[in-house]
């Protein structure tokens, strides 16, 4: 914690008004004035090498008894250019009608970000390029996710926007003209078979070649973050099942881990393993996805039963463990709900080995395959400098080359105690995105089967039943098992007051949390910090020049899953 | 009496019927083995009636015409490709005996109308009035425009080998030792039809993960069925003709007969839809780049081998 206070001290020396509020966790909480904003955050990322922004998002103080300062604060997190320290900036705006100024010029991934806040919070940020609606359908009237929106009130949208007001200016930056360049217009999507989920991407083309294009998303937005605001918190974890639901649990445990380290509490190491396996596995399934996927988007239909017949396989074993196949639900805040069950090794070893020898035919099928590698290989590079400014993490930005990985960077759950390795790429084309990801799978195979090894006997569960469940003989036999019972029903798991981020290392790249808790049993925020959202925002960019069927395999590449994209 | 039982029944539409549907069964089957799929299991042994189950379905299905697009134009096509499919098999000589069409000119009229398929195609992709037909159909015309030029010299080289473009003479003349004269030309029809035919790694005008499913997207119902139709019927006749020209056709090791033109056939089937499972899609370019670049010159240079092996091996005039 005091090395965090040093790092920190060349920002509070050279602006004074910026304070140190308090520690979340171990991330300092600046707070900033106002006006000072950009130079700041200018600071920040060109003296103090905070290159990589990872959220931006407000909290609506009303509901707030005695709120500090104004109605609206906004929060900018920063991850530091060696990635194990964050910064958490707080500015409070005075009003939203003028807001604060834009730092799209700085982070090229704050355009997607302030767009969402202007679009749920109202909040305006000068001099953004295209300050409009993002999650939310173009006709929508107010914002959402301010605390006087009724968390049931729906509205009614029928209308489609044509997006031309993004695509012509993005003409006009290239000097192509509509008419006279023979451009021809085209939807990729929102029903696309390669959109993967419903995404649509506008583009311009000339002949098959995409000259400009423009992506619109918020097709399955369907209010996560304000559900939130009116469940407690076990009620939440059915719906982060949904938000990457090609690796539910991992979103699991790292709802449920954000939670614990707000109050403080370690799981037993059983429960911890358990935990480890299931986001390896989870991994696995995930990338195992994308993978196929994105070989089917290339006609290479044979590699996606050999590696989708395994992910069934996983899929059994989970849902022989969990209940579930794809929407497990199996963690809770402090432990999960069960133990693992009798004979669960030999299924796991079984799974493994299938799921090994899958990836060894695709490989075998595809690593030489001449058609393969021409198709992909420098399709869409993107640089070590450019990924970090789109805010890339996870496997598209370690194919990029930088060796980003908060299991090495910020070691949790004994990650520092397994024997992996961390997988680079080198040119950060489609290729290096893929391979990356076959390399990633055998490595998450690795911990599993030490974890495997290694797991503990003992509990899963803490013990503490304030926040789990106590056993069913103490709720019928004893009035403090009942009080429990009753208690975590009705008002849930109280977590103490104050706000943290918790950032995991998911299949996708980093799934942060930003809870505030006002002390009772819902939470009064969640913001999902979601990596498909910041990759797809890249998309557009990046696929610029290159032909339709090298798009395609780029959105495959990139594995946006749209329900964690639209939140 | 006997013309109508070939036009109507062997070898003419009831025949491209029955193979259509054995062979889409087959297709479906072969490719779910290399899948590790089950495939086609519930109707008729082994899943063998689900095409016939498809079929009907197609038949009883809305044909949708869609709004702003040449009803005569999107219409006809359907009608068309069929048609012109179904007319090639005249050509073929399918047993000892039977031969509908028996003319001098075999080789060409086979090439012809072979080649003409596509382009009907291509006419659907600019009378559908959408734009990933249009850009299935622009797809197919490049492909076909590349693909064609070794397609057409490839198909020549067994004529040129034995001076004559009669099928049946063709048929006739081939032995063990004109087969390996010809393999290399025969390799080159094969890659040249997997273009012509837009089957994989060529399948770039139907790359359904691309652009929907190009020049298909529009049609629907009966229409639709007949445009599956003519494909299938694409492949009998296509695969019929590389049997004939390069392998011998209708004879056998021990006896001569329509069975043996279809067992070769069918292993023709099985390594194209080997050569299916396991590729990759090419793109636009690559394909482009193959035709022009490698296609072309090699099929140049298998005409100077075929000229040097009449003078030299065959011993012809």
């Amino acid at each position: 914690m005091k090395d965090d206070l040093l790092e920190i001290q060349p920002l509070l020396d050279k602006f004074e008004t910026t304070l140190l509020l308090r520690m979340m966790g171990d991330t300092p909480l600046v707070s900033v004035e106002n006006e000072q904003l950009f130079t700041v955050v200018d600071f920040l990322k060109n003296k103090m090498d905070y290159s990589l922004l990872l959220d931006i998002t407000a909290v609506d103080n009303l509901d707030i008894s005695h709120p500090t300062s104004t109605r609206f604060e906004l929060i900018y997190l920063f991850r530091h250019k060696e990635f194990s320290r964050i910064l958490a900036l707080k500015t409070a705006v005075a009003d939203p009608d003028t807001g604060v100024e834009s730092i799209v010029s700085l982070y090229e991934v704050a355009d997607w970000l302030e767009r969402e806040v202007w679009d749920q919070y109202g909040i305006v940020f000068q001099n953004h390029p295209t300050l409009k609606r993002i999650l939310n359908h173009n006709e929508f009237v107010g914002h959402p996710m301010r605390k006087d929106y009724e968390i049931t009130k729906g509205q009614y949208c029928t209308q489609t926007q044509d997006m031309m007001d993004e695509m012509k200016p993005l003409l006009d930056a290239r000097g192509l003209e509509m008419e006279r360049d023979e451009l021809m217009i085209l939807n990729l999507g929102p029903s696309h078979p390669a959109s993967h989920g419903t995404i649509r991407t506008l583009v311009a083309l000339d002949g098959e070649t995409i000259r400009a294009g423009a992506s619109e998303i918020g097709y399955l937005h369907r209010g996560f973050e304000k559900s939130c605001e009116n469940h407690t918190y076990n009620q939440i974890i059915p719906y982060t099942d949904r938000l990457n639901y090609c690796s539910a649990l991992m979103n699991n445990i790292a709802f449920a881990k954000t939670v614990e380290d707000m109050m403080g509490i370690t799981l037993p190491d059983r429960g911890i393993f358990i935990r480890v396996i299931l986001t390896e596995l989870s991994r696995v399934i995930d990338h195992l996805v994308c993978l196929a996927a994105g070989l089917l988007d290339m006609g290479a239909q044979t590699n996606y039963w050999y590696l989708f017949n395994p992910r069934n396989n996983a899929y059994d074993f989970l849902s022989k463990l969990t209940g579930a196949r794809l929407t497990n639900s199996y963690m809770r805040i402090g432990g999960m709900t069960h133990d693992l069950y009798e004979g669960w090794r030999a299924d796991l070893d079984d799974v493994l080995k299938k799921v090994d020898s899958g990836i060894a035919q695709t490989l075998q099928m595809i690593q030489h395959n001449r058609i393969y590698n021409d198709r992909i290989q420098n399709v869409s590079p993107v640089s070590a400098e450019q990924a970090i400014a789109y805010g890339f993490t996870g496997p598209n930005l370690r194919a990029s080359g930088v060796a980003y990985d908060l299991r090495f960077d910020k070691p949790y759950y004994y990650y520092d105690h397994f024997d992996f390795d961390l997988v680079v790429g080198s040119q950060g084309d489609t290729y290096d995105r893929m391979m990356v990801r076959f390399e990633e799978m055998l490595q998450s195979m690795r911990i599993i089967t030490q974890a495997a090894d290694e797991i503990p006997g003992g509990e899963i569960n803490i013990a503490d039943h304030r926040i789990v469940m106590p056993p069913k003989t103490a709720v019928y036999n004893t009035i403090e098992g009942m009080m429990n019972q009753f208690k975590l029903v009705y008002e849930g798991v109280k977590v103490p007051k104050g706000e943290y981020y918790g950032a995991f290392e998911a299949a996708n790249g980093e799934l942060g949390f930003y809870i505030v808790s006002d002390g009772s049993g819902t939470p009064y925020k969640v913001k999902v910090r979601a990596p498909s959202f910041v990759h797809m925002a890249a998309y557009p960019k990046i696929i610029e020049n290159y032909q339709v069927a090298d798009a395609i395999m780029t959105l495959g590449s990139l594995n946006i899953i749209a329900g964690e994209m639209d939140r | 009496m006997e013309l109508l039982f070939n036009i109507y029944v062997f070898p003419g539409t009831l025949f491209v019927l029955v193979w259509t549907v054995f062979v889409f069964w087959f297709f479906r089957k072969f490719m779910a083995y290399l899948h590790k799929r089950i495939g086609p299991h519930y109707n008729g042994p082994a899943g063998s009636l689900q095409t016939l189950y498809d079929l009907s379905k197609l038949l009883s299905k809305e044909s949708i015409t869609p709004h702003n697009v040449n009803p005569y134009l999107f219409s006809a096509i359907p009608i068309l490709a069929p048609t012109i499919a179904i007319l090639t098999v005249v050509l073929i000589p399918w047993t000892p005996e039977l031969t509908i069409v028996d003319t001098s000119y075999g080789v060409l009229a086979l090439v012809v109308l072979i080649g003409i398929e596509p382009f009907l195609l291509f006419l659907t992709g600019f009378g559908s009035n959408n734009k990933y037909s249009f850009l299935g159909g622009i797809r197919i015309l490049t492909q076909m425009i590349s693909m064609e030029t070794s397609f057409f010299l490839s198909a020549l080289s067994p004529a040129l080998l034995f001076g004559t473009m009669n099928l049946i003479e063709i048929t006739e003349a081939n032995t063990w030792l004109t087969t390996l004269i010809l393999l290399p030309g025969a390799i080159l029809f094969f890659i040249s039809i997997l273009g012509v035919l837009e089957q994989p790694p060529f399948n770039i005008p139907d790359a359904e993960q691309e652009i929907v499913y190009g020049f298909y997207t529009e049609y629907s119902g009966t229409n639709y069925f007949l445009l599956k139709l003519a494909e299938f019927g694409e492949f009998l006749v296509v695969f019929a003709a590389t049997i004939t020209l390069f392998f011998g056709g209708y004879r056998g090791l021990f006896f001569d007969s329509f069975l043996c033109l279809f067992v070769k056939m069918l292993i023709m089937a099985m390594l194209m839809l080997a050569i299916r499972a396991s590729t990759p899609r090419i793109r636009l370019n690559q394909m482009l780049a193959f035709a022009w670049s490698y296609l072309v010159p090699l099929s140049f240079l298998n005409m100077v081998w075929i000229v040097i092996a009449r003078l030299y091996i065959v011993g012809g005039g």
